[in-house]
């Protein structure tokens, strides 16, 4: 139950991620798991066989997933801005494709052991064993999303963020510098990927290809937000990680529990096709 | 009726025999040219073709971008694989119908509440099946010839494999079986792209709100689209189980769905040159890079026994190079060539003529399948140099006779083929090298001297006239 909240927490990290530069840029980033797996075995690979200090090898995790996104944000996605969005999130996938190749062929597909200092600060609440990692992870959700609320509804880069998503050519046509913002909003995304990707690394498995899928239940929550709210992200990543969790003590549903995020997914858009309501555009 | 007979008369016809002409004879000639390894090979790439063509009709035709198709791949084996256990007195490609049927059915369940929504929720829930797919095929495996629901062999009993069609048993029966279905597979494609159906998404694909205006309706269009192509995918899917009677999970996961997006985008989404590219790509690239690495040792060193993931940075970059750049992939880029070389007039054959679709595509199978391997390289080469030939002799001697030209253009053409077959291919190669780099210059020098002479001529008469 607990591991389940921790767990839907990062996915609702990611797809928060994932939200919050669709919203600025309409770029959904299928690449999102693949980068942050990528440059977390960069790091791993500098602590364990450069000696670094790991928390020393983290930030340099971070810095390479904010620079890997501002790169692809500055230099290929304004390729791509005039673009349909479907269009633009395939171009991502080809980003993916390409760190999933790096990561594959330097560190191959084997699963390694990432252990944070705060998974042995650990502590019993009603019985219950806590690491402070899971709570890490739950509280970070929760600040992330109130600070990325803020940040697109009152802050001035945020209204510039959302006019840049709704129409380009017009929010440049008044002055806002158009790469800039779109450079900042990768550059915050890429924060989000790097962080979940070390904590998803920890509290999970620590694989290039299993990273890389965690974009799949990310986005399930950012669908069940509608791509669009950032606290519908949030509850339905949590909603993902809970129902995960509690599918496990069930024997016979047990092996297919990864299942659920496109279950929950697939429901959330029967039910926004029931009536044609809305567009799924990046800010309305 | 009338609707097939305007589609008969039209262009298309002539493409269609063409490609039929020139895909058969390749079918013939491979067989005897390859070895079992490779054809083998070639095999599953021939099946892939049929998956690679569905993915690019969809996105060329109606800009949808499904991530699924080998996941619905592994739905028609699944499927297809039980059903030849329950049902073994029914032929097989009865079965592979069925199966297809039933992928169908599945593909537009998973596509239709979503293509309501948007293209992106399409992507985003097609590449959430594939990764669904992949759990459920890794947990519950593929059946095999044994009971119960999910076919797996009890404890301590054998799995039993399904047994293949009596056709099929040599390499080479494979090898016509798959390509039959195959272009059977194809063909319902061009049925419906060059049909009615196929106007109405070219309509959608100029303006959704157009074709709304013209009474075409969108949803049950793309559907029908989603239909065709989740069928051909299931009954490919079914085709890969025929040579073993079994299927492993690993073939079908998610990662590779978006491979194979990615290579149709590479080979060219618009045609059935791309998907043909895409199936060799997908499938035989690896193992073709790997015998080649293999043979050079320093590279292997250098890169490591993992470095086919390479491929897939490759892949990467080549998907967002053809989103951006050429969105037609190489196989429009050829096509291009083929066009600028007749604006260029270096050809003496116009590229969409038969006859030079005859000589480029027919004439290479058909000497590998007359001849002996080297034989037939010489052969080709010595064809396409004094084909080459001709335009740049033309140039150099205007007052000799067509046929004259052509004669000596031949004779250049076989005796650079004859010294490959004595001398070896590096020597016909450098011939060949030398023999059109020579006339090149040749033919420069003569243009210039000629504008001159132009120009000597035009000063002359503008003194005769002062």
């Amino acid at each position: 139950m607990i591991a389940g909240l921790a767990l839907g927490a990062l996915y609702a990290l990611s797809g928060v991620g994932l939200v919050l530069l669709y919203r600025a840029t309409g770029v959904l980033n299928l690449a999102y798991g693949a980068v942050g797996a990528l440059c977390a075995l960069v790091g791993w690979e500098l602590n364990q066989s450069r000696g670094l200090p790991l928390e020393l090898g983290i930030l340099i995790t971070i810095l390479l997933t904010v620079t890997a996104n501002v790169l692809y944000g500055v230099l290929v996605a304004p390729l791509m801005a005039h673009r349909s969005a479907v269009v633009q999130a395939t171009g991502t996938l080809g980003l993916a494709l390409a760190c999933l190749g790096i990561a594959n062929w330097y560190w191959t597909d084997k699963a390694r052991a990432l252990r944070l200092p705060t998974d042995a600060l650990r502590f019993e609440v009603l019985g219950v064993v806590i690491s402070s990692t899971q709570v890490l992870a739950v509280l970070l959700v929760l600040v992330v999303a109130a600070v990325a609320t803020w940040l697109l509804r009152v802050t001035r880069w945020g209204t510039n963020m959302r006019a840049l998503a709704a129409d380009r050519e017009l929010t440049s046509l008044l002055g806002v510098s158009v790469r800039k913002i779109e450079a900042l909003a990768w550059g915050l995304s890429g924060i989000l990927a790097g962080v979940s990707a070390v904590l998803l690394a920890s509290l999970t498995l620590f694989s290039a290809g299993w990273l890389t899928f965690l974009v799949i239940p990310a986005l399930a929550a950012a669908l069940v937000g509608r791509l669009r709210s950032l606290w519908g992200t949030v509850a339905g990543g949590i909603t993902i990680g809970l129902a995960e969790s509690l599918l496990a003590p069930v024997s016979a549903l047990a092996q297919f529990r990864s299942v659920a995020p496109f279950v929950i997914a697939i429901a959330v858009t029967v039910w926004h096709a029931r009536k044609r309501t809305y567009e799924m555009r990046p800010s309305a | 009726m009338k609707g097939l007979k305007v589609m008969w008369e039209s262009r298309a016809k002539s493409g269609l025999t063409i490609g039929l002409l020139a895909g058969g004879l390749w079918a013939l000639a491979i067989p005897m040219a390859v070895d079992d390894y490779w054809l083998r090979l070639l095999t599953t790439s021939v099946i892939y073709v049929v998956v690679a063509a569905g993915v690019g009709l969809l996105f060329s035709r109606l800009g949808i971008v499904s991530l699924n198709q080998i996941a619905l791949m592994g739905v028609g084996g699944w499927i297809f694989l039980r059903l030849s256990y329950w049902l073994d007195a029914v032929p097989s490609m009865l079965i592979m119908c069925l199966a297809g049927l039933a992928t169908m059915g599945i593909g537009v369940l998973i596509g239709l509440p979503s293509l309501r929504l948007s293209g992106l929720s399409l992507a985003v829930v097609t590449l959430m099946f594939a990764a669904f797919a992949e759990i459920v095929f890794t947990s519950i495996g593929f059946p095999t010839g044994n009971n119960g629901w999910r076919g797996e062999p009890a404890p301590g009993e054998t799995s039993v494999p399904i047994p293949s069609p009596a056709f099929a048993e040599s390499n080479t029966g494979l090898w016509f079986y798959v390509v039959i279905t195959t272009t059977v597979m194809l063909l319902l494609l061009w049925v419906f792209l060059t049909g009615r159906w196929g106007r109405a998404w070219a309509a959608i694909k100029q303006s959704e709100p157009g074709a709304v205006s013209i009474g075409i309706h969108v949803t049950s269009s793309k559907v029908t689209a989603l239909a065709v192509v989740s069928f051909t995918t299931g009954v490919s899917g079914a085709l890969l189980a025929v040579p073993t009677g079994s299927l492993v999970s690993q073939s079908f996961s998610a990662i590779s769905s978006v491979i194979l997006f990615a290579v149709v985008l590479i080979g060219g989404a618009f045609s059935l040159v791309g998907a043909v590219l895409a199936g060799l790509l997908f499938v035989a690239l690896p193992p073709a890079l790997e015998a080649l690495v293999a043979r050079i040792p320093v590279v292997l060193e250098l890169l490591g026994p993992t470095f086919t993931n390479l491929i897939y940075v490759a892949f990467g970059i080549g998907l967002i190079q053809s989103l951006i750049a050429s969105p037609r992939g190489i196989a429009g880029d050829l096509a291009g060539v083929g066009v600028r070389l007749r604006r260029a007039q270096r050809w003496p054959l116009d590229p969409s003529d038969a006859v030079f679709a005859f000589i480029v595509l027919v004439v290479p199978p058909l000497s590998l399948a007359l001849l002996d391997l080297s034989l037939a390289v010489y052969v080709v080469a010595a064809i396409w140099i004094s084909l080459w030939l001709v335009h740049p002799l033309r140039t150099l001697w205007p007052s000799r006779s067509p046929r004259g030209i052509a004669l000596i253009g031949i004779a250049v053409g076989l005796l650079i083929g004859a010294l490959g077959f004595l001398a070896g291919p590096w020597v016909c190669l450098l011939a060949a090298l030398l023999v059109v780099v020579s006339v090149n210059f040749l033919r420069k020098r003569l243009a210039r001297r000629l504008v001159k002479m132009d120009e000597e001529l035009a000063s002359e008469g503008i003194h005769a006239q002062l």
